[in-house]
C-alpha cells in the first residue's frame, strides 16, 4: 500500500514535470542565476498566464466547462419546457436531426414523453452541484489530514496512512450503494456520502506536497520567528499546496460526477424524477436496442463535462508544475 | 526481507481488523437485522423472538467479537433471503469475477504497458500524443455507458459477441474490456511517466556512455526499473475492478459477486452484504499485499539488506 | 595525430526566451598518453562539452563544429550504430555522481559483463574473468564477491572504481571523466584521482578531466584549459599555468584558492565579484569583461587571442603585465 501511495505521488509528480527551458537541461544548479535548491522557486504570474494562454488542453478545457457551467446556470431560462412534465402522446419521439424529429423537441424525448432537451440542461445542474459538493467535503477533509500528517510527520503520518489504506480497502461502490440503499437515495444523501469515501487521494497528494516544501527555509524562519503552529499551515504551508489542491480538486470533481452517474445509473443514487444524467441512461435502457439516442445523448453529455474537467484539471498541472525539478 | 514481509502482515492485518469493524458497525447502523429478516409481515412479538434466537439483543460489542470469531472460524453468516450459507454463495460466485477482473486486468495491460513504452521513448512525438489522448478519453467514459455502447454495436448490430450470461469465454470479452479500460489510462500514464524518469537518468546515460543499443537499454535497462510502481497499481487497478464489476456484472447479467452485492442490497440481505464488503476487502488487501512483496523482490534495493 | 582534435565547438540551446549559446565555439586537443584537465565554475559549459565529445547532448541541443576528431574519425556526422561502435570501446566517459550513475536493479558483475561482450565477442565465462581482472586493478578487494552484489551495497568511493572498471574494460584510448570525484569525500577523491594516475600509465590512456577544482588540476593535469561562459580562455601546460598564469580570470582563480603559509588568517578570502553573464542572444567581446579589474572599453567588442609560449596561449586584449595593474 506504501507504495501505492508513492506511486500516486511519484506519477502525480513526475507528471508535474514540464517540458524543460534550455537552462534547465545544462542541469538546475550550473544555470546561470538559478533558483537555490533550498528556496521556493518564485514563478512569474505573467509566465503562468502566458504559458495558460498557449496550452490547447487548458484552454479547450476551460471553454467547454464554462459552456457547460453557463448552461447549468440558465437552465430555467434556456430549457424550452419544464424537465418534470410528462406527455404520454409525445413518448421516445427522435432528436431533431432524425427522421421524425421536431424542433419541438430538439433531442427528442424519453419514454415519459419528458422534453430531454430540459433534462440535460438541468441534469448538468445535477452533475455540477454533486460534483463540486462531494469535492468539496471530500477536500476539507483530505486536505486536513494530508497536510497534518505531511507537516508533522511521525505519529500523525502513519495515523494518517493507517486511515487512507483502511478507507482504500473499502469497496467505495458497494459501500456508497449500501449506505444509500439503507439512508435513502436524496442529493444531499449523495453528495454526503460521496463526500465522506473520495478524500483519500486528496489526503495522499496533500502529504506529499506538504512533504516536499516542509523542510525549506522560509518555513523553518516562520518557526525562528516564533509563529504559532495553526498560523504557519495557514499562512506559509496552504499557499505553497494551493496548486497541488486545485489540480486534485479538479480530477476528482470529475471522479465525483461519474461515481454519481454510476450510483444513479444503478437505481441507488438521485431519484426519479430528478433529471440526472445516469439516471437517464438507466431508464433510457431498456428502449436503447432501437433507440439510441436515449443513452447516446445523456452519455455524450457526461462524457463531454468530465473530459472537458480532465483537460482542464491536467492544463492546470502542466502550467502550475514548479521549476526545476529533478 | 523476512522483517518487510511480516511487518507488512501486521499493518494489513490491523487495517483487516479495521475495516472488520467499519463494515460491521455501517450494517448494524443502518437497520434493524432482526426485522430485515422476519420481513414486512412479521408482528411484533415475531420480531421480539428472532431477536432473541439470533443474539440480536446483546450489546453490539459481544455481536461484533461473536461475528468475528465466526469469521475466523470460516462462518460467514446465513442468508435467510437464499436460505443458504453466505460463504457457499460467493464462492460460488467468485470464479465469474476472478475471470473477468483477470481478463480485464489483461487487456488493460496489453494495451498500456506497450502504449506507455512506446510514448516515453518518443517523447512529444505523435504516437505520444495519441497515447496521451487515448487516455485522456479513457477516463472521460463513463464504464456503464461504455457497456450499453458495447452491447448495442458488437452485441446487437453486428452480433458478434453474446450480450448476457456468462457460460462461455466469448461471453467475458465485452464485459472485460468495459471493466479493463478504465485501468488503461492510469497504467499507462504511470509507465510513460516512470519510462520518462528512468530514461532521463544518470545510469541511463551511464548504458549508452558504454556503447549498449538503443533497444536494450530501453528494453532492459529501463522498463526493469520503470515498472517496479507500475506492480502495485496494478494491484490497485485490480482492486477498484471488483467495485467496477458491480456495474460490468449488472448490465451483463453475469453471476459474480459484484452482481452478487447488487442483489443482495436490493434485498436487504444484510448478512451477505456485511460478509461481501469483508471479502472484498480481504481480497484487496491480500493483492497489494502481494504487490507490496513483489516489489520487494523486484527491487534490489529493498531485498538485500 | 591527436587522440581527440576539436576546434570550434558550438553548443546551442533553443528555448522561450532565445537561444543559449553554453559553449561558444571551443577548442582544444587531447594527445595520447596525456592528460587534459577543463577546468571552470558551474554553468561555464564544460559539461556539455564533454558529452557532446560522445555523442551524448540532450536532444534539443545543436552542437557543431570545425572539427571533433578521435583518432581520424570524423565524430560529427556519425550515426547512433556508429556511436554505439565507439563508446564504452574506444573512448569511454565517467561521470560525476556514482550514486545515480549504476542501475540499481542490476549486479556489479552483469554491468560488467555486459559492457565487455558487447564489443568483444567471447563467451561469459571469459567476459567474467575479464570482469574479476577489471575489479582488481581499480583496486576492489574481494573482487569475486563483489560480482553479484548490487550498487547500493557499495560505497561511493567503490562505485566510482565500479564505474572506472566499466570505462576501462574495453581497453579504450581515450577516457572522458565528467568530474568524477566531485561527488565524493575528499579522501576518497585522493585515491580514486591516484587510481586514474596508475591505470593511465599502465594503458596508455588519454584523459580529458573535466572539473572545477583548480586544487585537483595541479595536482593530475599535464595540461590545462581553462573555460569561462563557454569559452576557452587559457590554455597551458600545468607548470606555467600556475607560474605565470594570463588570463585574469586564471589568475583571480588562483587567488582564490587559500594556501597554508601564504594567506594570512583572518584575511577575507577571495572571491571573484559579479557574476556570470547571460548566454541568450549574441555576445561580443571578452565574457569577463565586467568582472575585469583591467577591462577597458575595448573589451566590448574586441578580444585576441594571443599566446606567451608555444604551448601556452590565452583571450585577452592585454599581456598579463598589462593586467596585473
Amino acid at each position: 500500500m506504501a507504495f501505492w501511495i508513492r506511486a500516486c505521488v511519484s506519477s502525480d509528480r513526475l507528471q508535474m514535470k514540464e517540458p524543460m527551458t534550455a537552462t534547465e537541461i545544462i542541469a538546475p544548479s550550473d544555470a546561470p542565476g538559478a533558483p537555490d535548491a533550498k528556496t521556493v522557486p518564485e514563478r512569474a504570474r505573467s509566465d503562468t498566464w502566458r504559458r495558460a494562454a498557449s496550452h490547447p488542453g487548458l484552454l479547450i478545457g476551460a471553454a467547454l466547462v464554462l459552456a457547460i457551467f453557463v448552461m447549468a446556470l440558465l437552465a430555467p431560462v434556456l430549457a424550452p419546457r419544464d424537465p418534470y412534465s410528462q406527455d404520454l402522446t409525445a413518448r421516445l419521439i427522435p432528436p431533431v436531426w432524425a427522421t421524425d424529429g421536431s424542433w419541438s423537441h430538439p433531442l427528442g424525448t424519453d419514454a415519459l414523453g419528458r422534453d430531454y432537451l430540459s433534462r440535460i440542461l438541468y441534469g448538468a445542474r445535477i452533475s455540477l452541484l454533486i460534483g463540486f459538493g462531494a469535492t468539496a467535503i471530500a477536500a476539507v477533509i483530505g486536505t486536513t489530514m494530508g497536510v497534518l500528517a505531511g507537516y508533522f510527520g511521525g505519529k500523525a503520518d502513519f495515523i494518517v496512512s493507517f486511515v487512507v489504506n483502511v478507507r482504500l480497502a473499502l469497496p467505495a461502490m458497494l459501500v456508497a450503494l449500501v449506505v444509500v440503499a439503507l439512508v435513502g437515495g436524496s442529493l444531499t444523501v449523495v453528495i454526503w456520502t460521496l463526500g465522506l469515501l473520495v478524500w483519500d487521494r486528496f489526503a495522499v497528494v496533500m502529504r506529499a506536497a506538504t512533504q516536499q516544501i516542509r523542510t525549506l527555509d522560509y518555513l523553518s524562519a516562520a518557526r525562528a520567528a516564533g509563529a504559532s503552529v495553526p498560523r504557519i499551515l495557514l499562512s506559509e504551508v496552504m499557499p505553497n499546496v494551493m496548486g497541488a489542491l486545485i489540480v486534485v480538486a479538479t480530477l476528482e470533481i470529475a471522479q465525483a460526477i461519474l461515481f454519481e452517474a454510476a450510483l444513479s445509473f444503478l437505481g441507488l443514487g438521485v431519484q426519479p424524477p430528478t433529471p440526472s444524467w445516469g439516471l437517464m441512461i438507466s431508464e433510457g435502457k431498456s428502449h436503447m436496442f432501437f433507440r439510441p439516442w436515449v443513452i447516446a445523448i445523456p452519455g455524450a453529455a457526461l462524457f463531454v463535462l468530465v473530459l472537458a474537467i480532465n483537460l482542464l484539471g491536467d492544463g492546470i498541472r502542466d502550467v502550475t508544475a514548479p521549476e526545476g525539478r529533478a | 526481507m523476512l522483517t518487510f514481509a511480516l511487518k507488512r502482515l501486521g499493518l494489513t492485518l490491523l487495517v483487516l481488523v479495521s475495516v472488520s469493524l467499519i463494515t460491521f458497525a455501517l450494517v448494524r447502523l443502518a437497520g434493524d437485522p432482526a426485522v430485515a429478516i422476519a420481513g414486512p409481515e412479521a408482528s411484533q412479538e415475531e420480531i421480539e423472538a428472532l431477536r432473541i434466537a439470533y443474539g440480536f439483543d446483546r450489546p453490539l460489542p459481544t455481536q461484533y467479537v461473536s461475528w468475528l470469531g465466526d469469521v475466523l472460524r470460516g462462518d460467514l453468516g446465513y442468508s435467510n433471503i437464499l436460505q443458504r450459507p453466505v460463504l457457499d454463495v460467493i464462492l460460488e460466485r467468485l470464479p465469474v469475477t476472478a475471470k473477468l477482473a483477470g481478463l480485464a486486468l489483461v487487456i488493460a495491460l496489453l494495451l498500456a504497458l506497450p502504449l506507455g513504452v512506446i510514448a516515453a521513448a518518443r517523447r512529444n512525438t505523435s504516437i505520444d500524443r495519441l497515447a496521451l489522448s487515448i487516455a485522456v478519453v479513457g477516463q472521460a467514459l463513463p464504464n456503464f455507458f461504455f457497456a450499453l455502447i458495447l452491447i448495442l454495436v458488437f452485441g446487437v448490430t453486428l452480433r458478434w459477441l453474446p450480450i448476457s450470461g456468462d457460460a462461455t469465454f466469448w461471453h467475458y470479452v465485452m464485459p472485460a474490456i468495459a471493466l479493463g479500460y478504465f485501468a488503461t489510462p492510469a497504467i499507462m500514464r504511470l509507465t510513460r511517466a516512470g519510462m520518462i524518469e528512468v530514461l532521463d537518468s544518470d545510469y541511463i546515460r551511464t548504458a549508452r556512455a558504454m556503447g549498449l543499443p538503443r533497444r536494450r537499454v530501453v528494453f532492459k535497462h529501463a522498463m526493469r526499473n520503470a515498472l517496479i510502481p507500475v506492480v502495485s497499481l496494478t494491484a490497485v487497478q485490480l482492486g477498484s475492478m471488483l467495485s467496477g464489476s458491480i456495474i460490468v456484472e449488472s448490465v451483463f447479467s453475469m453471476n459474480g459477486i459484484g452482481r452478487l452485492g447488487w442483489q443482495s442490497i436490493q434485498r436487504t440481505d444484510l448478512e451477505m452484504m456485511q460478509a461481501l464488503v469483508l471479502i472484498i476487502a480481504v481480497i484487496y488487501l491480500a493483492l497489494n499485499y502481494f504487490a507490496d512483496i513483489l516489489n520487494g523482490l523486484l527491487d534490489p534495493r529493498l531485498r538485500v539488506q | 595525430m591527436s587522440l581527440l582534435n576539436v576546434r570550434n565547438l558550438r553548443i546551442d540551446i533553443p528555448g522561450p526566451r532565445g537561444t543559449l549559446h553554453a559553449v561558444r565555439g571551443v577548442g582544444f586537443h587531447v594527445e595520447k598518453g596525456e592528460t587534459l584537465c577543463i577546468v571552470g565554475e558551474s554553468g561555464c559549459g564544460k559539461s556539455l562539452t564533454s558529452h557532446a565529445l560522445l555523442g551524448l547532448s540532450p536532444k534539443i541541443a545543436q552542437v557543431e563544429a570545425d572539427q571533433l576528431s578521435f583518432d581520424g574519425t570524423d565524430l560529427r556526422q556519425l550515426r547512433e550504430r556508429e556511436w554505439q561502435s565507439l563508446r564504452g570501446k574506444r573512448m569511454s566517459m565517467i561521470f560525476q555522481d556514482p550514486m545515480t550513475s549504476l542501475n540499481p536493479s542490476f549486479t556489479i558483475g552483469s554491468m560488467l559483463e555486459e559492457v565487455y561482450l558487447r564489443h568483444h565477442r567471447v563467451g561469459r565465462a571469459q567476459a567474467r574473468a575479464r570482469a574479476v581482472d577489471m575489479l582488481k586493478k581499480v583496486g576492489i578487494g574481494n573482487a569475486e564477491e563483489r560480482l553479484s552484489q548490487y550498487p547500493h551495497q557499495l560505497s561511493g568511493g567503490l562505485r566510482q572504481r565500479v564505474m572506472i572498471a566499466m570505462g576501462l574494460i574495453c581497453g579504450p584510448d581515450l577516457l572522458i571523466a565528467d568530474e568524477p570525484t566531485t561527488a565524493l569525500d575528499v579522501n576518497i577523491q585522493l585515491q580514486i584521482l591516484r587510481l586514474l594516475q596508475d591505470l593511465k600509465q599502465d594503458m596508455g590512456l588519454g584523459i580529458l578531466f573535466v572539473t572545477h577544482d583548480l586544487g585537483l588540476v595541479a595536482r593530475f593535469a599535464d595540461r590545462v584549459a581553462v573555460m569561462y561562459a563557454g569559452r576557452i580562455v587559457e590554455t597551458a601546460p600545468v607548470a606555467e599555468l600556475f607560474a605565470r598564469p594570463c588570463h585574469p580570470y586564471t589568475r583571480a582563480l588562483i587567488n582564490c584558492i587559500p594556501v597554508p603559509g601564504r594567506t594570512r588568517p583572518g584575511a577575507p578570502l577571495g572571491a571573484i565579484p559579479g557574476v556570470v553573464p547571460s548566454l541568450v542572444g549574441t555576445q561580443t567581446g571578452c565574457a569577463f569583461r565586467d568582472r575585469c579589474a583591467a577591462a577597458s572599453p575595448v573589451c566590448a567588442h574586441a578580444l585576441d587571442r594571443r599566446t606567451d609560449t608555444p604551448a601556452h596561449a590565452y583571450e585577452c586584449n592585454f599581456t598579463p603585465e598589462e593586467t596585473a595593474a
